[in-house]
């Protein structure tokens, strides 16, 4: 099925009204968690899962996935008119939204930024389409060995890009993996760390790890806090229109940031916000007018906006085409298509188009759906945040323990979710993000089960695993992201020593 | 110290993991057993937790973030665990509709210092609401306590 025609099946599938209204209902509450504070896109789709259980795994997708690219219009609106970021992709939207709306063009700031999004969301679809088909007929010559470079530099360049410290990083990505060994084994259904524990040999459940180190944790350190009242700055309707010179300013801005977006969403790593922070400084570095940024620049917010919509299409790419996910939300989407009992992987799109097909056309309803529900609708949304917080962040903690329960009615769940709580909060406390933990989690027995087959394949020679073509390509690549910062800095130091005049380094 | 205790933490945790999975059957490189890729995991994690600490005693930047917290702060902080801890706990001797009325009630009163009848009414909206949703039209199987 070429990608036309590809096209056409899926909004077949997409356009039905069981779709339609799931395709509504994500992106609305994808919108909410936008907004909110307390909870992000990751939180709120783990917290839903359990409920797309009922239905079937095409639905179930377009409502978890309209979540995730819906929170990326949400989360502008709270970082424009309150100055608080709904969650970690808008926080740059912040530094020039509301300087614009104290500037008294909230409402040009909010139309650009759903317009942005909503072009970046578009483009980032075909990007998706394109590429992912094309990716996925690549990746069916990938054999254990190739799936195992790919999960091993995965995780590398997530540590690498996750912010803070490579070493941090990689202690998540050790605790990550570990938790993936317990439970049966993948090849010979041996029982690991049950403890003779028949709930524990199915393993640990994704979901109530997700729900605790982002919902619970998120929670607690709003419980430090106590009650906020939020300043917000008022939108009328006829204050929606950018002038002219807004629209010139803004119209390259979107387009480089829907291109870099999309292709920041390929690599591994915490997508949707480093795509905004990358943008930003581009924009910054593009203008004749540097000082403006920071001051209420339209650029400022155009450019990430479109950016990390961008990123949640580009993100799309290697969870459906390869079946692996780098980041926290596709990691969710990859745990609903098994739990629906669909094998992702290359054969995917081939083997159920109408997951592919209809994911991908559902994207661009979601996109025209909340072009249409932000703009007019924005003081609806805002009007969320007058909701007290102690009220909000009660109701959060409630909904995360009857979601881990209902998950397969497990207490073990429930303090899973209360213990990663806990952990996710020190972790807040620490600065540490989890993001590597999570993907590690999920891509451990993948890890393990292609590093065997590897092994048991060249009879224990480990250079099969490193010396295949495409292997050793992503290995390198993995080690030039790791050491490469880390020799370039040796280098200037050394530099910049030995340079005439040494001692006056500029940064 | 903070960050000296999470390494100190971190690698106990992975000698005691690294231990474990030395009593899994390791196999060898042909035939890897159950054992294998924990053992290296254990072993990644202790290496991880071994630098850490060293980087750490070597005066490299610890991570942000350690602010001291003010009384009431740390006290709403123990409630929400406690309220977490205690709906685990209570949830099979109690059922759902008492359990997630305690849990609001708890909260909205030490969160956010609601008036006792505006806590009792939500409490009591809330964990029906919820119940009706959850137990009800989604059919989650919730224990049913003594009532």
């Amino acid at each position: 099925m070429g990608p036309l025609e590809g096209l056409v099946y899926g909004f077949g599938v997409a356009l039905t009204p069981a779709n339609l209204f799931a395709c509504f209902v994500g992106v609305l509450i994808g919108t909410i968690v936008g907004v909110l504070p307390g909870i992000g896109p990751v939180g709120a789709m783990a917290l839903l899962l359990p409920s797309t259980f009922a239905l079937s795994p095409t639905t179930a997708l377009i409502m978890l996935a309209g979540i995730y690219y819906g929170a990326m219009y949400g989360g502008s609106t709270t970082s424009i008119l309150v100055n608080v970021p709904g969650e970690a992709a808008s926080v740059v939207t912040t530094l020039d939204g509301y300087q614009m709306a104290r500037k008294g063009r909230a409402g040009a700031a909010l139309a650009v930024s759903a317009v942005g999004s909503f072009v970046a969301g578009s483009l980032g679809v075909v990007g998706l389409m394109l590429f992912a088909a094309w990716l996925a007929d690549a990746a069916l010559q990938f054999g254990p060995p190739e799936y195992f470079a790919l999960s091993v530099t995965g995780l590398a360049i997530l540590s690498r890009l996750s912010g803070g410290s490579v070493l941090v990083a990689f202690a998540m990505v050790g605790l990550g993996l570990a938790i993936g060994t317990v439970g049966m084994e993948p090849i010979s259904g041996y029982r690991r760390f049950t403890f003779g524990s028949t709930q524990l040999s199915q393993g640990l459940e994704l979901v109530p790890i997700i729900m605790g180190l982002y919902g619970v944790a998120e929670v607690l350190v709003l419980a430090e806090e106590g009650l906020r009242r939020s300043e917000i700055v008022k939108v009328r309707m006829r204050e929606l229109f950018p002038t002219r010179e807004e629209w010139r300013r803004s119209s390259w801005p979107i387009a480089r940031g829907s291109v870099l977006g999309f292709l920041t969403g390929l690599v591994p790593g915490p997508a949707t916000v480093l795509a905004t922070f990358i943008s930003y400084t581009v924009e910054r570095r593009l203008s004749k007018t540097p000082e403006r940024f920071g001051t209420g620049a339209i650029e400022g917010v155009a450019g990430p906006e479109a950016a990390n919509n961008g990123a949640t299409a580009g993100a799309m790419v290697p969870l459906l085409s390869l079946g692996i996910p780098f980041s926290p939300a596709t990691a969710i989407l990859l745990g609903a298509l098994v739990i629906h009992g669909i094998q992702p992987g290359p054969l995917l799109i081939t083997n159920q188009p109408a997951v592919f097909w209809g994911v991908v056309a559902s994207m661009y309803i979601g996109n025209v759906l909340l072009l249409i529900l932000n703009l007019p609708l924005v003081g609806a949304f805002v009007s969320i945040l007058r909701l007290p917080q102690p009220v909000l962040s009660t109701f959060v903690l409630l909904l995360c323990l009857v979601g881990a329960f209902s998950l397969s009615n497990s207490f073990l769940d429930l303090w899973v979710l209360v213990a990663m709580g806990l952990v996710g909060y020190l972790f807040r406390k620490l600065a540490i993000d989890p993001a590597p933990l999570i993907v590690a989690v999920v891509l451990g027995p993948v890890m393990e089960k292609t590093l065997r087959q590897t092994l048991f394949m060249a009879h224990g020679d480990w250079r099969l695993l490193a010396f295949r073509p495409l292997s050793l390509a992503l290995f390198t690549i993995g080690a030039l992201v790791l050491v490469g910062p880390s020799i370039a800095a040796a280098l200037r130091r050394r530099a910049a020593v030995s340079a005439p005049g040494a001692g006056t380094i500029n940064p | 110290m903070r960050e000296r205790a999470w390494g100190l933490g971190l690698l106990v945790a992975s000698g005691t993991y690294l231990a474990a999975s030395l009593g899994l059957p390791l196999g060898d490189a042909a035939k890897p057993g159950p054992g294998f890729f924990p053992v290296g995991v254990g072993v990644f994690l202790c290496l991880a937790a071994v630098a850490l600490m060293v980087g750490r005693r070597r005066g490299a930047p610890g991570d942000a973030g350690v602010a001291s917290l003010s009384r009431a702060a740390r006290a709403r902080v123990f409630a929400t665990i406690v309220g977490l801890v205690a709906f685990c706990l209570l949830l099979p001797w109690l059922g759902y509709p008492v359990c997630a009325f305690l849990f609001i009630a708890l909260l909205l009163r030490r969160l956010g210092g609601a008036r006792w009848p505006g806590v009792v009414v939500t409490a009591v909206l809330g964990a029906l609401v919820s119940y009706y949703v959850f137990g009800v039209l989604l059919g989650v199987p919730f224990p049913a306590g003594p009532f």
